[in-house]
């Protein structure tokens, strides 16, 4: 962009930027405990709650990675989307419900309570500031790219600047900040999604006629790219890895109710209906238009600069903006949580004031955000495979001890650290090994298979978790589970 | 710590090496091309790719959609004429065109390869296929990609005329327009009142591509309102 569309761009980024800061001064005061800053004090109800649950899964990896995936692979990674909500309905179904009887505000807490285990809060609280300085750089990349494109200048640059974005207003407001802000997320993607979509079938002259050039161009474009072993490998680590993911479980913990929680996931579905039909004809779309991008993640800047109107790629550029910092801010939280909540909070100095928590929190949240500046930096891969791979050693390290040690009375602290660590030492080992199916299994699924056979062999061996731990989980009647 | 992060990222990188598999990269950054719409129907394209390095054989496309032929094209390094060869392999839209290489001491950095050619279009809204290397340029210095600038122009006897897509950028003359991309677009879509009607349907196979989206849209439209009517059933 130059000239006058340039400076309409900076001044939507900064209209943007001044509606953060209002909803983040806003929340300041709301946000002044710590429950109010990690939790946003257990006050979302389903429609702004699925909101934050879609904005907290719609990040760079679908608005710029998905179509970036769309672009240079065709149709089939579509089936991404229903895949992955099997995840969403095991969490709906047996996450979401138990893990709302406790009073939690982090997923270290519920380590720390259900398996009466310092050991397990620290563990998972390491992991989580590992894994996702992996997932933020992908938000930090794909925020360099569009601005550097959009702009002209220069990545790094664009870089600090998404970073910068992020961290400003996830320091001053928090989850309530988070809460709002995806509210606003999910308006603009619907809008610019809705208004997108028609002018690209319009002028592409139908789906026939992006089908007949694609299938033409490569017949795997319109069939199955990805076969249904990697969808499946794919989908389930992603899918799975939400069920049991830091900043969807802080989300949960935020809401008003099992209800509230059950009915979010639902409305986070509509939300990602729209966001998935968007991706997948702006990647189709492109590849017809521009067949030899040099980067597919160059896709969304493309269409929002070059191929759609004025104001409908502005649209989708600033609801781009908005995904990347958004989700960004998410996971800055989770992670800060991480440190000021779990590590400062309660392993090293448990008799911290409510003020200095909140203080800790804001001072991780700006600390963190710059190992993902230097991994952003480094340019790894394409933003949807970073994303991939930080799911995959998400499900392996969380997915068993969260999901069955929800479900099994029978889970021990060992149990529940051999699984943790042998879950995602295996994924990681796997990967290196440099095949992507060995004796048939994806990383993440064999991940998972030694994660579950840790956790119960293990478990099955080792001294069970007190009864009156228990009892919060898994109360006597199902009468009492409803009062609660 | 900083051993484990090395051995996630280098984990990552194995994950994703197919990403990184490069594709093919044409000798060249610096693009210019022209379009100039007339008003019998037709419409001249000149292409000028300053090169980096000698081509040698090249593949090239042409993205035709219906109401729209090509004329036969010229191409030429350094005044001296390439062999351009249509292969009859061809699949509808696209078609691959040859060009010859030229010699090694006549072509290389610093040459212009040109290629021209005649678009014949009808229609109300005039699809003009741009021929593209079937690769991927290479970068401008310190940009994301190359620098492919398009100028589309409209001789005064069409009138109304507008370029509906890509987006391109009204000079000061009422009748060009003017954009820079990163790649060559496929083609340049015009809006032309004027021109006679013409029946924009392709033949041809999409592949699946209509009902596996049917069936993809229809999945998660029937998904949302079940999961709510199940979920929403449960009182607290």
């Amino acid at each position: 962009m130059i000239g006058n569309d340039l400076r309409i761009f900076w001044a939507a980024i900064a209209a943007y930027m001044a509606l953060v800061v209002a909803i983040g001064a806003w929340s300041y005061r709301r946000a002044s405990k710590e429950e109010g800053f990690l939790v946003a004090g257990r006050s979302l109800g389903p429609v702004i709650g699925g909101a934050t649950l879609m904005a907290n899964q719609v990040s760079a990896g679908a608005t710029i990675g998905i179509v970036g995936f769309h672009y240079f692979s065709g149709f089939s990674y579509a089936w991404s989307w229903p895949l992955t909500w099997i995840g969403w309905v095991v969490c709906a179904l047996f996450v979401a419900p138990k893990i709302r009887r406790h009073p939690g505000l982090t997923l270290p807490d519920y380590f720390a309570a259900r398996y009466e285990s310092k050991a397990a809060r620290a563990v998972s609280a390491v992991f989580i500031l590992v894994a996702y300085s992996v997932m933020l750089s992908a938000q930090y990349q794909a925020g360099g790219l569009l601005f550097t494109l959009v702009s002209g200048i220069s990545y790094g640059r664009a870089v600090l600047l998404v970073a910068g974005i992020t961290t400003a207003y996830t320091a001053l407001g928090g989850m309530y900040s988070n809460a709002y802000v995806g509210l606003f997320k999910a308006v603009l993607l619907l809008a610019g999604y809705v208004l997108a979509v028609p002018f690209l079938w319009r002028e592409m002259g139908g789906l026939h006629a992006i089908g007949v050039a694609l299938y033409a161009l490569d017949p795997r474009l319109t069939q199955n790219w990805f076969g249904w072993r990697q969808l499946l490998s794919i989908s389930m680590a992603i899918g799975l890895g939400l069920a049991a993911a830091p900043y969807e479980i802080s989300a949960i913990y935020s809401m008003q109710s099992r209800r509230a929680t059950q009915l979010a996931i639902g409305w986070s579905f509509f939300f990602q209906a729209f966001v998935g039909v968007g991706v997948l004809v702006f990647g189709l779309s492109l590849r017809v238009a521009m067949p030899f991008l040099p980067d597919p993640d160059l896709g969304t800047p493309m269409l929002g600069t070059s191929l759609l109107p004025f104001w409908i790629g502005l649209l989708v550029l600033v609801a781009a903006v908005v995904t990347f910092t958004r989700t960004g801010g998410a996971i800055l939280l989770t992670a800060a949580s991480a440190v000021s909540h779990d590590l400062y909070g309660k392993l090293l100095v448990p008799d911290a004031s409510d003020r200095a928590k909140v203080a800790a929190g804001r001072i991780a949240t700006v600390l963190f955000s710059a190992i993902p500046v230097l991994l952003a930096f480094a340019h790894l891969s394409l933003v949807n495979f970073i994303v991939i791979y930080a799911a995959k050693l998400m499900v392996s390290f969380l997915f068993v001890p969260v999901v069955l040690g929800l479900n099994w009375q029978g889970a021990t602290r060992d149990g529940a650290l051999a699984s943790m660590l042998g879950g995602v030492a295996t994924c990681v080992a796997w990967s290196l090994l440099g095949h992507p199916y060995l004796i048939g299994l994806d990383s993440a699924e064999a991940g998972v298979l030694v994660s579950a056979a840790l956790f119960f062999a293990v478990s099955a061996r080792t001294r069970p978790v007190g009864r009156e731990t228990l009892r919060v989980f898994f109360p006597p009647s199902a009468q009492r589970v409803r009062s609660l | 710590m900083v051993r484990l992060r090395t051995c996630f990222l280098a984990a990552l990188l194995a994950c994703c090496r197919a990403a990184s598999a490069q594709s093919i990269v044409f000798p060249a950054h610096d693009v210019d091309i022209v379009v100039t719409v007339h008003d019998a129907g037709t419409a001249d394209v000149i292409e000028r790719y300053a090169l980096t390095a000698p081509p040698g054989d090249t593949r090239w496309t042409i993205f035709a959609s219906p109401c729209t032929s090509v004329d036969p094209i010229a191409a030429m390094v350094d005044d001296r004429k390439l062999a351009v060869a249509v292969d009859e392999r061809r699949r509808e839209p696209w078609t691959e065109v040859r060009l010859a290489s030229p010699p090694r001491d006549r072509a290389g950095a610093g040459d212009t390869l040109i290629l021209q050619y005649r678009v014949r279009i009808s229609g109300t809204d005039a699809t003009i296929p741009i021929v593209l290397p079937a690769a991927v340029l290479q970068r401008s210095e310190g940009a994301r990609g190359a620098s492919v600038r398009v100028d589309v122009r409209v001789d005064d006897e069409v009138r109304d005329a507008r370029v509906l897509m890509p987006r391109f950028e009204r000079t000061d003359s009422p009748r060009a327009w003017r954009a820079r991309f990163l790649a060559v677009p496929a083609f340049v879509r015009v809006s032309l009142p004027g021109g006679a009607a013409c029946d924009r349907r392709w033949s041809g196979s999409a592949g699946g591509l209509e009902w596996r989206t049917t069936i993809f849209a229809g999945t998660m439209a029937l998904w949302v309102p079940l999961y709510l009517w199940w979920f929403g059933r449960d009182r607290e």
